[in-house]
């Protein structure tokens, strides 16, 4: 299991390097670059030029990319170009923001989607099934700027139940204030991934029901609700933890529509006006980030697959 | 001999999208106490149908069980159970092994746990005694070190030892009635044997019953007492191990024991194959069901379902050669010979 994690660590290595490479290239193919910001309308064309050679942006992209490399290695994300404050004091005080909203939805996708995948998959085609599948199809299919938008119309402009956006009531400071901050967008987020672990789970349920060994179980005389709890849901929900991993990229992208939608002080924010800024080392720092985030929830979800199934553990100890 | 099971006039019927398959079509048998009794026949005969009925396990949708059938046991009509009932004959009054056993077994528990669920159901044990009764149970299969083994998983088993915590798991509660559907078909000969064994050794020992399902004619000569002989979803022929092997009266199981290599043969001498294919059930052939492959078939075959004509005390076969207009037909010579050797 050891050398299994430290071979999975290493590997991280060589994809957060094309991610950042990648993610570079990117920057460098768009249009326009933070320039834009500088220039005033009585600025002359060698006074551009000259502002432009001293922000570093006449260097070669494989320049900018190693001198950037350098200082990263050494700890440094550099400094905005904007607002020229460091990228990773930035990232530091939005983080707990985007990562809170993150955990907080995928809580409620697994809590809300388990539940409705089982009861789906083990009454198949009955009336029930046929509500949960529909109510998926349509999480699946919603964008989730429209949902955020109609929930803010209902639970906050006419309800007036929730805020629409934010994170904190000015002037208070409870823990209480952010979570009802927080249920909007943990809503919005969480639809889709709830929509597709639902069908994931109804499909994995219908498909265990009909191993033998449910068979089996029933043989021995176990009751049906014997079955469904002491057999099959253990082996319905392992799928999950590797689902759970591969829709983390929904997450990070979700986060930063929702993030916008709701004014969330998260990374999304930052990313988006960075994007729109072209303040490449601000974007640099938080598509880092996400992509460290994105690696450790898959290497932590292999990590669990293995010491929740039986028969991965084993193969593991082999190698 | 009490008769322990009676299934009287059973049919099961598939309702598919190509149309009604009639898996089994009015089969009737019964399993005395302490016997054990196979049915044979080629793959897609209603052999697991049949187990799979007697144990209540067909799900239904897709399939369905005619009104008219009865399964006794004791006394009984399962099909008129209560949930409660079934619970308790489930495991408890009749057990079941599987073909596949890796398939059988739940991969994420430990086999201890799986074997002990059936005590958990069926007994009043406490967790100490059974944890002591799963020990024993398994070291009773021939499970080495069982006090660590039964925290391992099924995978970290040989196919053998895999089929071997079935028959533990089956007969945890001493049943009655074991049914046994092609126990020892994924395993290599050896293995075979041993898995027989514990089955005759368990059978001698208590009084459970056996229903062996299985198209292995060497395995039935060696342990059952008596056959039903099943072809296109029905019975074609029954009677005890003597009278199937030595007085076949049916064409088909003469046809079937042709196919069967035996050691007592000259080796030049050919194995013949049934031709031609196992009926299409969806629309099972007008009369006989084998008339299509049957080298007697008559022209009445064709058209009307013999009925079972008695030859002897608990001997009787559904053909028309029964019947006393029919040609006098004698067995195949290999099967003569096998009639001096009986006799």
């Amino acid at each position: 299991m050891g050398k299994f994690i430290l071979k999975r660590l290493l590997q991280m290595i060589p994809v957060a390097m094309l991610v950042a490479f990648f993610s570079f290239a990117i920057i460098e193919i768009a249009p326009g670059d933070v320039l834009m910001h500088y220039i005033r309308p009585n600025m002359t064309n060698e006074e551009i030029e000259e502002l432009r050679e001293e922000l570093g942006l006449n260097d070669g992209i494989v320049e900018k990319f190693v001198g950037w490399g350098k200082n990263v290695l050494q700890g440094n994300l550099g400094y905005s170009l904007i607002n020229h404050r460091s990228v990773a004091a930035q990232i530091q005080e939005r983080i707990p923001a985007t990562v809170g909203l993150m955990g907080a939805s995928l809580v409620l996708s697994i809590v809300v989607s388990i539940p409705l995948g089982l009861l789906s998959g083990v009454y198949k085609n009955r009336w029930v099934d046929q509500l949960i599948s529909a109510i998926s199809y349509v999480g699946i299919s919603v964008p989730s700027f429209w949902l955020g938008i109609v929930l803010i119309i209902v639970f906050s402009l006419k309800l007036g139940l929730l805020p629409s956006m934010g994170m904190r009531t000015v002037g208070v400071d409870s823990a209480w204030d952010v979570i009802v901050h927080g249920i909007l967008p943990a809503i919005v987020l969480s639809a889709g991934n709830t929509a597709v672990f639902t069908r994931y789970i109804r499909a994995s349920t219908i498909s265990e029901l009909e191993e033998e060994y449910v068979d089996t179980a029933k043989s021995k005389g176990a009751s049906s609700r014997r079955i469904l709890c002491g057999h099959v849901i253990k082996n319905c929900l392992l799928p999950i933890i590797t689902l759970v991993g591969m829709n983390l990229s929904h997450l990070v992208v979700g986060s930063f529509i929702v993030e916008s939608v709701f004014s969330w002080p998260g990374m999304g924010t930052l990313g988006m006006s960075a994007i729109n800024a072209r303040d490449y080392p601000v974007i640099m720092g938080f598509t880092m980030m996400s992509c460290i985030i994105l690696m450790l929830g898959n290497f932590i979800a292999d990590i669990l697959y293995g010491f929740c199934d039986p028969r991965i553990q084993q193969g593991g100890d082999r190698q | 001999m009490d008769t322990l099971l009676r299934v009287n006039n059973l049919s099961v019927f598939y309702d598919t999208y190509a149309g009604t398959v009639q898996a089994v079509r009015g089969v009737s048998f019964s399993v005395g106490k302490g016997e054990v009794v196979a049915i044979v026949g080629e793959s897609g005969c209603g052999k697991t149908v049949t187990a799979k009925t007697v144990m209540g396990l067909l799900r239904c949708p897709p399939a369905r069980i005619a009104p008219e059938s009865q399964v006794l046991f004791g006394e009984k009509n399962i099909y008129q159970f209560t949930q409660e009932e079934w619970q308790r004959y489930r495991g408890g009054d009749c057990a079941m092994i599987f073909q596949d056993a890796l398939a059988a077994l739940n991969p994420t528990l430990t086999v201890g746990r799986q074997v002990e669920e059936a005590l958990l159901l069926h007994t009043s044990l406490s967790d100490e005694e059974r944890k002591r009764e799963v020990v024993r149970l398994l070291e009773s299969v021939g499970i080495p070190q069982p006090q660590a083994r039964m925290k391992q998983y099924p995978h970290e088993f040989s196919g053998g030892q895999r089929q071997r915590i079935m028959i533990a798991m089956a007969l945890a509660c001493r049943p009655k009635l074991l049914i046994a559907d092609e126990p020892t078909t994924s395993l290599d000969v050896t293995v075979q044997a041993q898995i027989l064994d514990l089955i005759q050794r368990r059978r001698q020992e208590g009084e459970t019953a056996v229903l062996l399902i299985t198209h292995d004619l060497g395995i039935v000569a060696n342990i059952a007492d008596r056959l039903v002989v099943m072809y296109g979803g029905k019975v074609m022929e029954t009677g005890s191990c003597m009278d199937i092997f030595y007085r076949p009266k049916h064409p088909y199981t003469w046809a079937l024991l042709r196919a069967v290599p035996r050691i007592d043969r000259k080796s030049q001498e050919k194995l013949t194959s049934i031709p031609g294919a196992p009926p299409d059930l969806i629309h099972p052939p007008q009369g006989c069901a084998f008339h299509p492959r049957c080298p007697y078939c008559m022209e009445v075959c064709r058209h009307r379902q013999p009925d079972a004509v008695q030859v002897d005390e608990g001997h009787s076969y559904s053909c028309w050669l029964s019947h006393p207009l029919a040609p006098k037909i004698d067995p195949p010579v290999m099967e003569k010979e096998a009639v001096t050797y009986g006799d």
